[in-house]
C-alpha cells in the first residue's frame, strides 16, 4: 500500500477525551517466548478498566476476552517481532474501544482487509459460521459476532513492503456489562 | 529452566463418555489445542454419548473455541450424541452457547444457572 487507507468500521475518535484509558507497549517477541504474557496483558488492561463498571467481574471477563484476541494477533502477525506494538483500551461512555498498533506484512494486511470488509458488510455471524466450518482462525469474527464489536483498521506504509496497522474494536458498553 | 505448571486440565468425567475441562485455556495455536484435546477428539470420533463440561473453564481464547468446534464437527461426522455443559455465570460461555446452538442444532448445549 502506497498511502494510508481505512477499511471496515473504523472508530471515529471523538473530540472529548476518554472517561478512562490505559495503554501499554509490548515487544511481540516477548509475547511469543512466554505466551502467558498475552493473558497477563489482557487481564491487566481489563482489570484496570473494570473499575469503571458496576458489574465489575462481568466487565473484566468480557474485556479480557476481547483484548486477548488483539494481543494474540499482535504476537502472531507482527512482521518485525522486535518492533514495539501498542495496545490500548479506552472508555468513551457508550463505547469501549480496544486498539492495537503494529507492523504487518502484505500477506497479513491482505487477509485482514478481506475479513474486515466482510465483517463490515454486516455478516459477522455468517463469517463466524463459515470460519468454523472451514476450521480457520476465529479471532476477529468472534469479537464481532459474539460481542457486537465494530472492527476497522487504518493501514499506513511503513517501508520495505510493510505496513503499520492500527486496528480498533469498538464495543457497546451495554455489551461489556451484559445488560 | 523450571517447567511451568499447566493452567488447565482435560480429564475424564465420572461416567463413560464424560469429559471435564478446567482452568485457563489460552493456548498459542490450533496445534497446541489439537494436542490438548486429542483424547476428546478421539472420543468424538466414536458413535455414542459424549458429554463435555466446560463450566470450570475460566477463559478460552478463540483458538480454543475453534478447537472445541472441531471436536463437535468430528462428533457430527461420527454420529455421536453430544451434550455440552456451560455456566451462565461465565460471560463468554453464555456467548459460546448461543453461537454453538445455532451452529450445531443437533447437539444439546446446556447452561446452568
Amino acid at each position: 500500500m502506497n498511502e494510508t487507507t481505512s477499511v471496515g468500521r473504523v472508530w471515529a475518535v471523538p473530540a472529548r477525551p476518554p472517561l478512562c484509558a490505559i495503554s501499554v507497549e509490548v515487544v511481540p517477541v516477548d509475547l511469543l517466548t512466554q505466551w502467558r504474557r498475552c493473558g497477563m496483558v489482557s487481564d491487566s488492561l481489563a482489570d484496570y478498566m473494570s473499575y469503571a463498571f458496576e458489574r465489575r467481574d462481568v466487565a473484566r471477563s468480557i474485556l479480557s476476552t476481547v483484548v486477548n484476541e488483539l494481543v494474540e494477533n499482535v504476537a502472531k502477525y507482527s512482521a518485525d517481532k522486535l518492533a514495539p506494538a501498542r495496545l490500548s483500551l479506552e472508555h468513551h461512555g457508550a463505547s469501549l474501544v480496544v486498539s492495537s498498533r503494529s507492523v504487518a506484512n502484505a500477506a497479513h494486511v491482505g487477509a485482514l482487509v478481506e475479513e474486515l470488509e466482510e465483517l463490515a458488510a454486516g455478516g459477522a455471524a455468517e463469517v463466524f459460521a463459515r470460519l468454523v466450518a472451514q476450521r480457520r482462525g476465529l479471532g476477529l469474527a468472534l469479537v464481532a459476532s459474539d460481542y457486537g464489536a465494530a472492527l476497522g483498521a487504518t493501514i499506513s506504509p511503513a517501508g520495505g513492503g510493510l505496513s503499520t496497522v492500527s486496528l480498533t474494536a469498538a464495543l457497546p458498553a451495554s455489551e461489556v456489562e451484559q445488560r | 529452566m523450571n517447567p511451568q505448571k499447566r493452567e488447565y486440565a482435560v480429564e475424564r468425567g465420572p461416567s463413560p463418555g464424560a469429559w471435564i475441562l478446567r482452568g485457563v485455556m489460552r493456548l498459542e495455536s490450533a496445534e497446541a489445542y489439537a494436542r490438548a484435546l486429542a483424547p476428546l477428539e478421539e472420543a468424538a470420533a466414536t458413535p455414542g454419548v459424549l458429554t463435555i463440561d466446560i463450566t470450570s473453564v475460566v477463559f478460552l481464547n478463540s483458538s480454543g473455541i475453534r478447537a472445541l468446534a472441531d471436536v463437535l464437527l468430528v462428533a457430527r461426522k461420527s454420529g455421536a450424541q453430544v451434550t455440552l455443559f456451560g455456566s451462565a455465570a461465565v460471560p463468554w460461555q453464555k456467548k459460546l452457547a448461543l453461537s454453538f446452538t445455532g451452529l450445531f442444532p443437533e447437539f444439546e448445549i446446556r447452561l446452568d444457572r
